[in-house]
Formats: structure tokens, sequence, C-alpha cells
């Protein structure tokens, strides 16, 4: 199964059967990346193993640049980098997912509250942070 | 300039039009003048044809540095090169492994954002039917990713 969509250096794709998005060199395929929304990015990231794999390096600048230039590409009034051990990955999240850090209730208004770095809704919010 | 394709197709075009590829630009100043076909393995004739086109058509542009990734988003496509990317998948994407191979930047930035705006607005399901992708996540994994991913169901 895996062995099947593992990305090859050959360059004619075409002697393979494997899907040709697969099969091209990863710095080209992180160079089609770098004009993808990020809500595009999360899409693609979560399509099968190879690209989760290919956009979830942390350690990797290249990957969290595109993960950068896409937020400030999209989401403009972020100038702001991500917070404390978040990755670009997990901070595009945190700044679009509508869902409560303490109840996880999605739906529901929430925002974020900075200072903590969480995102809340109201009532969870009040609660944990009064007492 | 001569080029043979990889089935051994020979191709007479202009050093002008050669030297939109910087890998062709490189040999032909270190060869210099010269009768011999240049061979590109790698490269089949019909593609050959079509980064021909490409090349021809985008004689007279201004070179694009390497570093030059100023100009953004996609949606900055001429009719011309929109007309040009109308390809099935399997062409397009022999024309991004050559454009990158025969170093031609703006060929690869033209056909990259192609496959970009293929991907757009997409779900990861619509996005593995479009390239015939198979989720090859194990259930835990599913699981964990679709977790990650609840965000982008209701959109």
């Amino acid at each position: 199964m895996t062995t099947s969509q593992t990305r090859s250096v050959s360059i004619l794709p075409t002697t393979t059967l494997s899907p040709p998005l697969l099969v091209l060199p990863p710095e080209t395929f992180l160079q089609i990346c770098k004009s993808l929304s990020p809500a595009d990015l999360l899409s693609l990231s979560t399509v099968c193993k190879t690209f989760y794999n290919d956009l979830c390096q942390n350690d990797s600048i290249t990957v969290q640049e595109i993960w950068r230039k896409s937020r400030l590409d999209y989401i403009p009034c972020r100038e702001l980098g991500p917070l404390e051990g978040m990755t670009e990955r997990d901070y595009i999240k945190f700044l679009m997912e509508d869902k409560c850090g303490f109840c996880g209730v999605q739906n529901r208004v929430t925002r974020i509250y900075w200072e903590r770095g969480v995102r809340a809704c109201l009532g969870c919010f009040r609660e944990k942070t009064i007492q | 300039v001569k080029l043979t394709s990889s089935e051994g197709t020979e191709f007479i075009i202009d050093r002008k039009v050669a030297e939109k590829s910087v890998l062709l630009k490189n040999m032909l100043e270190d060869v210099g003048e010269s009768d011999m076909a240049i061979p590109l393995p790698n490269v089949t004739g019909p593609i050959l044809n079509k980064v021909i086109d490409y090349c021809t058509h985008h004689r007279d542009d201004p070179f694009v540095s390497q570093e030059d990734d100023s100009k953004k988003v996609s949606d900055d496509i001429d009719d011309w090169d929109a007309e040009f990317c109308k390809v099935d998948q399997g062409t397009l994407f022999e024309l991004i492994l050559s454009a990158n191979y025969l170093d031609i930047k703006p060929l690869l930035d033209l056909t990259c954002k192609t496959v970009a705006n293929m991907i757009k607005g997409k779900t990861p399901d619509e996005i593995r039917k479009t390239f015939n992708i198979t989720n090859d996540f194990t259930p835990e994994e599913e699981e964990h990713v679709r977790k990650e991913n609840e965000w982008c169901e209701e959109r």
C-alpha cells in the first residue's frame, strides 16, 4: 500500500502507475503549495500520508515558510508569529478553527484570548479564568 | 540549435528560444557554436514540442531570476498561458518535470500554479478524486486526521 505511493525521483512518471501528483519531486510539490491558501494547505495535508508527511515537517524551514507565507498572504491582519510551542500549521488551525479550547464545542462563538494563548467560548473563559 | 527528444526526434530551434532554458543556456555557453544535437533523454517529443511552443511565445519576455518569487497568488495567468495549460493531467505533470529539468522558471511557475488552481477550494476527498490518490491512512490515523480536520468538513 505504502510502496505504491512513495515518491520516486524518476523524471519519467509515465512509466509508473502512481498518480502524477505523488511522484513529483518534493521541491516541486512544495512549489505548487506556495500559492495555496491556509485552508487549501490544511486540506491537502490530510489527503494522504505522503502529503501529510511533506506538509507537517515541523523542523523544515522550507515547509514552515510555506505555511507562514500563506498565512501572511491570506490572513494579513495576523502578522504576529505563532504562539510559543506552536508550529505554523497549528497556528493557522488556531486562527481558523472555531472551536473552544476548553469544552471542545464547535460552532459556538469563540474568541482568541491572546494574553492566555487560548481560543475559548465566553462561558468557558469566564469559568476557567475567574477561578 | 538542435535538440533530440527521448525517442530520437530532432528539433531545430533558435538559440534565443533555447536560452529560455537555463540548462540549455549553460550548455550552449560551455560548448560554444556546435552542430551537434543536444540529447534530452528525459523529455519526450510531444512534451518537447509543447515546451518549445511555450519558449517561442515567451522568447522576448524579460528573464526572471530564481530569487524573484515576489509575484504571488495564482490568478495572474494570461489567456495564452491558460490555453497552453489546457492539457490532460499526464501532460501537465510531464511539463512540470520537464520545466524543472530544463530549468525554465516561468514555465515551472505557470504549470505549478495551474495545479494549485486545481486544488483550491476543494475538500481532501475532492482532491483525492481529482488526482486519483488513495487515502492510505490507517483507521487510527484516519481518526486522528479526521479530528484535526473537523473544521473543514463544515465549510
